[in-house]
């Protein structure tokens, strides 16, 4: 339509463009796809009001940005209690008695099992390994994004890790029950 | 570098963060020391299955068409009153059209703007969750809370034995008629049907449209209009307006 045409390809470029990396974002974080779909639309409404504040570099975080948030509001308002995860960086130090990775099992790690695994990880946790495994982000993006610091970034990915491997051990592991 | 060292090192170091020089530090230590050789392994193992593409979910269609409906309908309130002249030159351009022809085009017109305004309906009541002002499953709770708010009786049934249940119901707006809307659910699928007393007698047979990834079914029966709209499939769709139509 005439005059909508610029924010028109904007929008276009901004949140559609990127619609695949937000949807799953926000499926990996709500955990089913109603709510998923929920958050991404009112991302993209929120996006659309706020196009003229992008200042056109990356929207790919620009967007992803808005959906994170979008998801954190969706969450809150639904735990009205929620406080934000504390961190308690002694508490979880790497266990030295850990068992060594069990290799065949990561090198073939399916969907499910991962998903399965991922299920026990915070939200934070998770934003933060989808947002550097699935979106490449680097400490420093994902800090922006997140709006807190690179050290908070950077120990939520080791536990996520740890947490993560510990969980498909147990789940998928030798010796569990399949 | 101690082996507990390393373990605070790993992730910066395998994710291309850690500098240079700690990054040598790390290598060195592993060459050495097969623990912490196995634990490298194990989360670059780790971080390359995750970073395959068949880890990611894709977005459904039916959410992109979601999410353009939605930016249109915004763009176009936004330049609406720019378009005010708009109504009056259609009307203008019918009556250059001989009488036969204008009545057979002025209804299939109505009827277009009236499926985009079911959409439109459909779209804004899923967004900012505003899908139902009385919600319950227990028709016997919605069907009076249209009691007073509409100068009709909607019918007001629960489908859930055969899979659609009742979830809601909301006061709506469209072709200038207040109208009931009521919800249905299918599996992960909201729909909305309206219902509102039909202008004119007589009944229409069911007739299916697509419209921005949407499905609709309309029919004239009973002296009522009635629209379902859904993103879900066709074939579901069309089992739930028959549901509706057998009373």
């Amino acid at each position: 339509m005439f005059g909508v045409g610029r924010s028109n390809e904007r929008f276009e470029a901004t949140v559609v463009q990127h619609m695949d990396a937000a949807y799953n974002l926000a499926l990996w974080l709500a955990r089913n796809e109603w709510d998923a779909e929920d958050v991404v639309q009112d991302a993209a409404l929120r996006a659309f009001r706020f196009l003229d504040r992008f200042d056109g570099r990356d929207a790919r975080a620009w967007f992803l940005t808005i959906v994170r948030n979008s998801f954190y509001s969706w969450l809150r308002k639904r735990n009205p209690g929620l406080r934000e995860e504390s961190l308690d960086l002694e508490v979880h130090d790497v266990a030295s008695d850990a068992p060594a990775p069990d290799l065949e099992m990561l090198r073939n790690l399916t969907r499910q099992q991962l998903w399965d695994a991922m299920g026990e990880l915070s939200v934070e946790i998770r934003e933060a390994l989808v947002l550097r495994e699935f979106e490449g982000l680097s400490y420093r993006e994902i800090a922006d994004l997140a709006s807190v610091p690179i050290g908070t970034v950077m120990s939520r990915l080791s536990r996520g890790r740890r947490q993560l491997q510990q969980s498909l051990g147990k789940l998928h592991g030798k010796g569990a029950s399949r | 570098m101690t082996c507990n060292e390393l373990k605070t090192y790993m992730d910066g170091y395998v994710d291309g963060e850690l500098d240079l020089v700690r990054s040598m530090e790390v290598e060195r230590h592993a060459e050495a020391c097969d623990r912490c050789t196995a634990e490298i392994r194990g989360l670059k193992a780790l971080r390359t299955s995750m970073q395959s593409p068949s880890m990611r979910f894709h977005a459904p269609e039916h959410l992109l068409a979601r999410v353009r409906a939605g930016e249109r309908e915004k763009a176009t309130a936004r330049v609406s009153w720019q378009f005010r002249w708009a109504p009056l030159a259609y009307a203008v351009l019918l009556l250059l059209v001989f009488s036969g022809s204008l009545l057979l085009w002025r209804s299939a017109a109505q009827r277009e703007t009236l499926a985009d305004q079911v959409v439109s309906n459909h779209v804004r009541s899923l967004m900012a969750a505003h899908l139902y002002d009385v919600e319950s499953t227990d028709q016997h709770t919605v069907k009076p809370w249209f009691h007073g708010k509409l100068d009709f009786a909607p019918p007001v049934q629960d489908f859930a034995a055969e899979g659609y249940p009742l979830v809601g119901g909301r006061l709506d707006v469209l072709d200038g008629h207040p109208v009931a809307a009521i919800i249905y659910q299918r599996r992960q699928h909201p729909i909305n049907y309206f219902v509102w007393p039909a202008s004119g007698s007589g009944n229409s047979r069911p007739r299916n449209l697509t419209e921005n990834g949407y499905n609709l079914i309309h029919w004239k029966s009973d002296g009522m209009e009635h629209w379902v709209i859904s993103d879900l499939n066709d074939n579901e769709l069309r089992v739930l307006a028959q549901l509706l139509q057998a009373k």
